[in-house]
Parts: C-alpha cells; structure tokens; sequence
C-alpha cells in the first residue's frame, strides 16, 4: 500500500436492505491510483462505480478491506478541504446563484472566496454569462459543468468525476474534455472519472478500469500510453480506435 | 386556458354559487329568521353607524390579538422546532406535547389557560397556539428536508456542523416553513376569535357571543363572515409570500 495517492485493498460493499436481506455492491477491489495519476472507471449500470467514488469521499465505509487516501483514512483529505467531488447528480444549491455555488468551498474552508479563479472557470465552462442566473435557470449541462466547476474551484488534490459529463451534447462533451485535460496536465491532480463513454475515458485517462457487476468487481485494467498528447489529435489515431473498440467489445461481453 | 386559470375560474364559481345559495334560502325564509339573505345582513349592518363602528372596532382588537399571537406563536414555534432539531432525544417528548396542546378540544384546555393568562390574555395566547403548531410542525420538518446529495457534498466538503445548519439546514427549511405561515395565518385568525369567547374585553368573537345573546342575527352572520373573510385573507396574504420567497428555495 502506498503512502500517496487512493489505494483499495480487497474493499468489500455490501449493503443491508430490508428483512436482514444484504446485497454486495462489490468484491474484493483492489486498486491503486497513484499521485497525480489520471484513472477511468467504466463499467455497466450499477456494477459499483458511484460507490467506489462514495467509499474514497469518505461519504460510505467499506465493509470488509482497507481504502486509504495519502496513507490515511479519507476524512483527513476532507477535514483539509483537498477533495474536490462532481456527484453525478450535480447537487448545487438551489438558492444561490452559478458564482455563489462556486464559491461555496471556499466559504466551508473558510477561506477568502478568489473571485478572479471563479470567474476564470465560469469562463472556462462556458457559463460566464449565468454567472448570476439560479441552478433551475439552468438546463441540466449547464448545471454539470457549474457542478465541475466548483468540484475545482479550490485546486483539489483529490479530483473524483461521476459522470460529469452525461448530459452534454456531444460538441460541449468534446470541449470540456479538452479543458479537463489541460487542466489535469497543468495541475496532476489525482483524478477518478466515472463515465459511459469508452472514447471519453480512454482520452483523458492514464488507465482504464473495466468492472463487472454482480458482484461489482475489477475485471479489466488497461493502461493507456499514447504517444500523441491529449488533444484534439488523438481520437483520430489507429491507436485509440483499436483501444476504444476492444474496451467497447469488453463491455458488450459483461 | 391554463390549468391555474380554470382553477381560479372554478372557486369563483364556486363562492358565487354558494353566495347566491344563501341569497335565495334567505329571501324565500327556507330557513325561517335565522337564516338572513347576506345582502340583507351585510346593508342593514353597515348601514347602521353604531353597528358598523363596533364592528370595525372589533375587528381590530382581533387583528391585534391575531398578529400578536402570530408573532409570539411563531417565534415560539420555531425556536421549539429548532431545539428538537439540535438536540434530537427532545424530540419525541416535543412531538408528544405539542400534538397533545392541538388535539385537546380548546374548551377542556380553556380553564388551565385562564388561569395561566387571564380571560384577556386568552385570545392572543389561543392566536399564539394555533401558529405556533403550524411553525413547529414546519420548522420540525423543514430542517429535516435536506436533500441526500446537497448533504453529501457539504460532508465531501468538510463542512462544519454549524455551516451545516446555517448554509444548508435552514436555506433547506424555508419553503416548509412559508408553508407553515399560510397555516399559522389563518390559524391565528381563528384562535383569536375562539380565545374572545373566554371574556376578552372586545374582537369579534365577542360581538358574536353578544350579538348571538341578543339575537342579532344579522349582526351574528356579518361578523362570522367578517372573522372568515379576514382568516382567508390571511391565508392568500401568506400564500403570496410563500410564492414570492418560495420560488429561490423550491
Ligand atoms: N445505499 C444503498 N443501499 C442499497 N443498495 C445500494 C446503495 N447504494 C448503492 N446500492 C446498490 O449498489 C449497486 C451499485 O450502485 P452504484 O450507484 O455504485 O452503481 P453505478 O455503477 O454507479 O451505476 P450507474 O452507472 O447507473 O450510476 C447498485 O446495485 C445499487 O442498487
Ligand atoms: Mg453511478
């Protein structure tokens, strides 16, 4: 187990329903995403992966392994208001505005809020101009990409991404995945990024892991060493298509 | 025409139809005398200065008593729901009391409040009550309305306990408790006239004890109208609120 970074250890889930009924979301995960290091998890519905990033946010325990963050448990991350989390559900607050949702963070570290770095991203993500619009004025992309902003705003060390961008059209998905990954390669933040869409995570990540359901458990890891840079060029390379087709066929099979 | 549109249309309709209800049992006796036709009633009341000049004078003893007892009542109201929120092994044993206060009939509860407040204290103290379970009922509730996902990323956050309530359990208990207002409102209202029945100097229910011993039938039925209209005036002036403030918060 490594000092810095996210490491699971035969991490165990297992929910308890109803009736003494138990349900085990996941098994014997074992996994390790180094310090910097930008990592994918894809996966069908409801093999666990909103559940991993739940377990690493500190937000669920694991039932039976270890899960560390930085060699330690994952509150501390948090208590120093290092994690940055976009839920799949975008979760902003529905009496504040796009600026003042994004600046949230840094009102619960207590921190002077920046407004220059919260305008920068509002640009960034497109929403400069509802910069004071409410999140109910907002259609569900805008309020994604509000949501990744202020998962940023505080330049986490800790980045967890679940499905950010499943309600973006494909042009704004293109475009966001651009600045995500320019923003990862001037920042190394360690990343996790739960998507759907094979293209999307072998663009952005490092390493790419498959799960299985029931029980949600790894099934495949793929690490993904391109020689392009991670810009507009590489999805038109033979490279990515045979990577994104043999995932694809992967998940098809599961 | 829109949905909200052909509501409105149907309760003007509605009132209008019972108007015109009462009008005809009222004109043509169906009732005998106790029964006035409203025009009737609501001319001959006004048309009298001295019973006009109570009215307006009882009207507005109850309207302070009213928003008397809704202030104390909600304050109260809130500051209890709030204390059950921070200290949650109070809370069964509020829940229990304050159900009990608004379950006991106000008569069986009338004696043990007289001699808590006096018969002129009465109306506001029933006015307070009313309010203040329609606010704790809402406060209790409201503070509890947090959705799981807004919880969550205060919690990822590393939010404190008190940014916790201050950022997200009370801006979360808003729309509950303008709910609560509508009720408290009308509830005010109406315990201020029930409470002037226990020997309050003046307010409308004391004119209608006084006009209902004295058969003063119209008077009875203008100033049971005016008590009504006044609470339902209540109702929509809350209800305008609550969709003025409301909209930020749903
Ligand atoms: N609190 C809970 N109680 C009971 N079961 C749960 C709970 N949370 C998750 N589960 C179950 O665990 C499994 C994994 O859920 P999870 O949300 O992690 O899936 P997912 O991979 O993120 O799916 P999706 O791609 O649809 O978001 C699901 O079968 C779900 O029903
Ligand atoms: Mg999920």
């Amino acid at each position: 187990m490594s000092a810095s970074g996210i490491s699971l250890d035969r991490v165990e889930k297992t929910f308890s329903l109803e009736k003494r009924k138990t349900f085990t979301a996941l098994k014997d995960v074992t996994l390790d995403v180094a310090q910097g290091e930008f990592l994918a998890l894809l996966g069908p519905s409801g093999c666990g992966k909103s559940t991993i990033l739940r377990m690493v946010a500190g937000l669920e325990e694991p039932t039976a392994g270890k899960l560390a963050v930085n060699g330690r448990g994952p509150r501390e991350l948090v208590n120093e208001h290092r994690l940055g989390v976009a839920f799949q559900d975008h979760a902003l607050l529905p009496w504040l505005t796009v600026f003042q949702n994004v600046s949230l963070p840094y009102q619960l570290a207590k921190r002077p809020v920046d407004k220059a770095r919260i305008d920068d991203l509002l640009e960034l993500v497109g929403l400069a101009r509802f910069r004071d619009a409410f999140p109910r004025q907002l259609s569900g992309g805008m309020r994604q990409r509000a949501s990744i902003a202020r998962s940023l705003v505080l330049k986490p060390e800790v980045l967890l991404l679940d499905e950010p961008f499943g309600a973006l059209d494909a042009v704004t998905r293109r475009r966001m995945n651009l600045e995500l990954a320019r923003i990862w390669s001037e920042e190394r933040t360690t990343t996790v990024l739960v998507t759907h869409d094979v293209e999307e995570a072998v663009f952005l990540a490092q390493r790419v892991v498959v799960l299985a359901a029931n029980p949600g458990r790894i099934r495949h890891e793929e690490v993904l060493s391109f020689d392009t840079a991670r810009t507009e060029g590489l999805e038109r390379t033979d490279e990515f298509h045979h990577v994104v087709d043999r995932l694809t066929r992967m998940l098809d099979a599961s | 025409m829109s949905s909200r549109g052909k509501k409105i249309l149907l309760g003007i309709l509605g009132a209008l139809a019972l108007i015109l209800a009462a009008e005809l049992i009222g004109r043509l006796g169906l009732a005998g005398k106790a029964w006035p036709a409203p025009s009737d009633a609501i001319f001959s009341v006004l048309g009298n200065k001295l019973n006009s000049a109570l009215l307006f004078r009882s009207l507005g003893a109850t309207l302070v008593s009213a928003g008397t007892g809704l202030l104390i009542g909600s304050v109260a109201g809130v500051a209890v729901g709030f204390l059950g929120f921070l200290f949650p092994v109070l809370r069964p044993g509020l829940d229990q009391t304050a159900s009990i206060l608004n379950t006991i009939p106000l008569v069986a509860l009338a004696p043990l409040l007289i001699t808590l407040v006096g018969p002129q204290g009465m109306s506001v103290l029933t006015a307070a009550l009313g309010a203040g379970f329609a606010m704790f009922v809402a406060t209790a509730s409201g503070l509890l309305a947090v959705s799981p996902a807004h919880s969550d990323f205060f919690t990822v956050s590393g939010a404190s306990r008190l940014q916790h309530i201050i950022r997200l359990s009370l801006p979360s208990a808003v729309p509950s408790l303008l709910g609560g207002l509508t009720l408290a409102g009308s509830g005010a209202v109406l315990g201020a006239v029930l409470g002037e029945w226990f020997g309050a100097p003046s307010g409308l229910g004391v004119l209608m004890i006084s006009s209902m011993q004295n058969f003063q039938v119209k008077l009875l039925f203008v100033v049971a109208l005016t008590a009504a209209l006044v609470s339902l005036l209540a109702f929509y002036t809350m209800v305008a609120i609550q969709k003025l403030v409301g909209r930020r918060f749903a």
